[in-house]
């Protein structure tokens, strides 16, 4: 299967080039999929998913043109093939499109994206995986009534890049990815929480631990209460800053939306914009990483690249379009999560530099505040203001962990965020694609309210 | 297309299953992303496929195949029965899925078809939306169109024997403007969608397109960060139908119930907001963009009163959920495409209109904000707790509207929000999004009138 996706990739660039393209990029994938999904604790459905398809970009000219099928018959091919060529013929030329990504000298080699194991499981083995998470979550809630819900997904995926500019590559990727929430108790009383991890490797999945976190993350909730609102330090945990990182901050670096202006990081490269506590990476050859890959979508090679050092942004994400349009290297991060979407910029891993700090001595350093253990908001990303919830998080005072909050929210500029960034801890967890500790960030507003 | 249906049905029914259904779609696609002028992307797409399920003893089997041969759809059959029979060893609760069956075609007219248009027309269209944006003002800088199309012929058949083949063209439009002074660029954006054909959007709604979001967008150069706080809040049409949808019909959505994890759960037939609240979620409405006529299970679709002066009357079923909860299955099943099981979803949901006039309500709320539009929201059923935030808004002071604020986000819980609104006005509008659930997008509408929130705590920078 493997050698004929570069060969079906070959057949759709010489099938456009017949139709009169000046330049083609056929990008295949061929995934497995076992799922498995509980409710209550119990299976509710299982699933094994074989998807196959092609998404094609066409250059005609500066004119471009994007297509993608569902499917790698060869006739099916020849449509999508069709379909991007007219969509191309029909396009308004781009003067910045030069061309796609052109040969490379060579390529990095990844270890630890690929797991046998992963490759072969079953749905018996998925199953088993699941209630061994579920019992876990069942032994630290006890007698209590524990809803449980959650899913086991198991991915095997080859993707094949083959262009029109002698770019051939091939790369085979596996992950695997438990998740976990439970609902405890009853009426007022009823907390819940979440865990997951993620990993390229079966044998790094531990259920007991996702389960047995899901229900103590829980539990601390219990007794949610608001506090008075005013300007406080807030700690943010590796599972706060998983979107508050993840998308808050790499959005804005997205050297498209920097041409445009849309983005409170324009006209920063070189600038001191956060605290010189802050070393952030983008690392796309971390062994064993989720994020990581020996080439991006357009089959540029990856890269570590510094994004902040000593509190000056050293690079903005690059894909080939933004890189030529600036005249300057490509980073290596143009991102597809299925030959179904366009490739777009986006990071691989974000990788934040731990300190020696642990989270009990972060904790120990604020008077009163508050510890966000979860949010799920996004700034303004021209603006940079971020006002999130705060899904799951602490009052802390006296250097201690006081109650768990309800109705209250954070505020606080991204810009200022990063420069008020005075600690960083030593508890690095790998979240999706943020690798980071937990941070202490000196002052935000807060809002609680019943 | 019936012969694949009822070969998947009955190879599935002969390994052991006792039910089985399958959705065999085809799908043509068209993504338009046009900036200035200038098409940023230009898409054509197919889906197809076949999306098969099994259940056995109160277990789900699920899989997909893009090949469609009979061959292809024996094998993907097979294995996915035996896969819900593997599973069903881990299940206790025992049930069948039962239901009527329909049979029936439904054909997709319109005058301008969106699969027999040239791209070339539609691009044409984006032009012109984006070139009259960028005439309005000289600080709009960016004048984005996105569009999408979607020609879908879904046939569904089960094993009870439900035989239902509907083709249907769905249109969006996501107009979006960057202004941009000496001081700020700020971004606006709205969405209006319908099913039907090119031209079937009012002229009115065509022209709102070019207008909304750049007025929103330069009213915004001029406006301030939202003080965080507790305030009295008025909500939009857009900003209500958002919080109906985020705060509240999530928790009506079948499988939030029988995973026993809503709040709204053995909250049947009790009050859950005021007398005057009737909320709705109605896929049958004339053109809307979540409309349809049978869902992505063959259910026909219904009107659900999900509210019925402030008392719980209705909630959304697939038929899975119908037939454990022991209820009538309604037609709220969706999929995103052949590849994801159909799971119940809203489609068009809004909040019925009152008596209060807008310019009165502002002047009786003396201090407090109108927030507008929705940037984004979500909610978490378990602990009722949800969270959306608004694109602008303008403060309220004694009586009268005065600063125009930015991004002010509301954040509550599912039954403390509805007995906070103390005043519902007679005005109504509705419009698109796309709302995700278990991984898989689906076009909603939204809508209702301006209400009254007394005292929410609003987050601000």
């Amino acid at each position: 299967m493997k050698q004929e996706l570069i060969e079906l990739g070959t057949h759709v660039i010489r099938h456009a080039e017949n139709l009169g393209a000046t330049q083609v990029e056929a990008y295949l994938e061929s995934t497995r999929t076992i799922e498995v999904k509980i409710e209550k604790g119990l299976i509710r459905l299982a699933a094994e998913k074989l998807d196959a398809g092609c998404g094609v970009r066409v250059a005609l000219g500066n004119k471009l043109g994007v297509s993608y099928v569902t499917s790698i018959l060869e006739n099916d091919l020849n449509q999508t093939a069709q379909d991007a060529f007219s969509a191309a013929r029909s396009s308004v030329a781009d003067p910045d499109f030069k061309s796609f990504t052109s040969t490379q000298p060579s390529y990095p080699i990844v270890k630890g994206l690929f797991d046998t194991e992963l490759d072969q499981i079953d749905c018996e083995q998925a199953v088993e995986m699941m209630t061994r998470a579920v019992q876990a979550s069942i032994e630290v809630s006890g007698k209590e009534r524990n809803l449980i819900e959650g899913g086991f997904t198991a991915e095997s995926k080859t993707r094949v890049v083959v262009n029109s500019q002698g770019i051939s590559v091939l790369s085979s990727e596996t992950k695997a990815e438990l998740e976990v929430y439970s609902a405890i108790g009853t009426g007022d009383d009823q907390c819940s929480s979440w865990e997951d991890m993620n990993s390229r490797n079966l044998a790094a999945i531990n259920p007991e631990m996702i389960g047995a976190k899901s229900a103590q993350n829980a539990l601390a909730l219990r007794g949610a209460k608001s506090m008075d609102s005013g300007d406080l330090p807030l700690i943010l945990t590796p599972r706060a800053l998983w979107a508050v990182l993840g998308t808050g901050f790499v959005n804005a670096l997205n050297a498209r939306q920097i041409q445009d202006g849309n983005s409170y990081l324009a006209d920063s490269l070189g600038s001191q914009i956060a605290s010189s506590e802050l070393e952030i990476f983008d690392n796309g050859i971390l062994p064993g990483a989720l994020g990581s890959r020996s080439f991006d979508a357009e089959g540029f090679p990856s890269k570590n690249t510094p994004l902040i050092h000593s509190g000056i942004l050293q690079n903005y994400l690059h894909d080939s379009y933004s890189s030529t349009k600036d005249e300057v290297e490509c980073t290596g991060n143009a991102i597809r999560s299925s030959y179904r979407v366009t490739p777009s910029i986006g990071a691989s891993n974000i990788v934040v530099s731990p300190s020696t700090l642990t989270l009990d001595e972060m904790i120990s350093e604020v008077k009163r505040g508050v510890l966000c253990t979860f949010t799920f908001d996004r700034p303004n990303f021209v603006t940079g203001e971020l006002s999130a919830m705060v899904m799951e998080g602490f009052l802390v005072s006296k250097g201690e962990v006081q109650h768990a909050l309800k109705n209250t929210l954070f505020g606080i500029k991204m810009q200022d965020l990063l420069r008020k960034t005075i600690r960083v801890g030593s508890d690095i967890e790998s979240r999706a694609h943020v690798l980071t500790p937990s941070i202490l960030v000196e002052s935000a507003k807060i809002t609680s309210g019943q | 297309m019936e012969d694949i249906a009822d070969l998947a049905i009955e190879t599935g029914l002969n390994a052991g299953a006792s039910f089985v259904d399958i959705r065999l779609e085809y799908t043509r696609k068209t993504n338009l992303d046009v900036v200035n002028e200038v098409t940023r992307n230009t898409i054509l797409a197919t889906e197809k496929g076949a999306g098969i399920r099994a259940f056995v003893n109160g277990s789900w089997a699920f899989g997909f195949t893009s090949d469609v041969t009979k061959h292809g759809i024996q094998k993907a059959s097979e294995s996915i029965a035996k896969m819900a029979i593997t599973a069903s060893k881990w299940v206790e609760e025992r049930y069948e899925i039962e239901a009527p069956s329909f049979q029936d075609r439904i054909e997709y007219k319109a005058k301008t078809p969106i699969d027999e248009t040239p791209v070339e027309y539609k691009i044409e269209q984006a032009k012109q939306l984006s070139k009259d944006m960028s005439q309005i003002d000289v600080r709009v800088k960016s004048a984005r169109i996105i569009y999408r199309d979607v020609y879908t012929e879904l046939c569904v058949a089960n094993s009870l024997g439900t035989m239902v083949k509907e083709e249907t063209g769905r249109i969006v439009f996501i107009p979006m403007c960057t202004a941009k002074d000496e001081k700020s660029a700020q971004r606006a954006h709205i969405a209006l969608g319908l099913t039907g054909g090119l031209g079937d959007m009012p002229d009115e709604l065509m022209l709102m397109l070019v207008e909304e979001p750049s007025r929103i967008a330069l009213s915004l150069l001029d406006s301030k960060a939202v003080k965080g706080g507790v305030y009295d809040v008025i909500a939009d049409p857009p900003l209500n139908g958002a919080m109906i949808h985020e705060a509240f019909g999530h928790a009506c959505e079948g499988d939030s119930l029988t995973s026993g994890s809503s709040v709204l759960q053995d909250r049947m037939g009790t009050s859950v907001g005021p007398e005057h609240i009737n909320l709705f979620d109605d896929p049958t409405l004339k053109g809307h963009v979540a409309s349809f006529v049978y869902d992505w299970e063959g259910t026909r679709a219904s009107r659900k009163q999900l509210v019925t002066d402030g008392i719980l009357t209705e909630f959304m079923h697939s038929l899975d959920t119908a037939s454990r909860l022991e209820m009538k299955a309604n037609g709220a099943a969706r999929a995103m495409t052949f590849m994801y099981p159909p799971i119940p979803r809203m489609s068009n949901t809004f909040m019925e209109p009152g008596d209060w006039n807008l310019e009165e309500l502002i002047e009786d709320t003396k201090e407090g904000i109108v927030m507008c539009n929705v940037n984004y929201g979500y909610t978490d059923s378990t602990k009722g707790s949800f969270m959306f935030k608004s694109v602008h808004g303008q403060l309220i002071e004694n009586g009268e509207r005065t600063d125009i604020v930015r991004d002010a986000s509301i954040a509550g819980q599912i039954l403390d929000i509805l007995p906070k609104i103390d005043a519902i006005c007679n005005d109504f509008f509705y419009d698109a999004g796309s709302c995700g659930t278990q991984g898989q997008m689906a076009w909603v509408m939204s809508g209702g009138p301006h209400i009254r929130l007394r005292q929410v705590p609003v987050g601000g920078v």
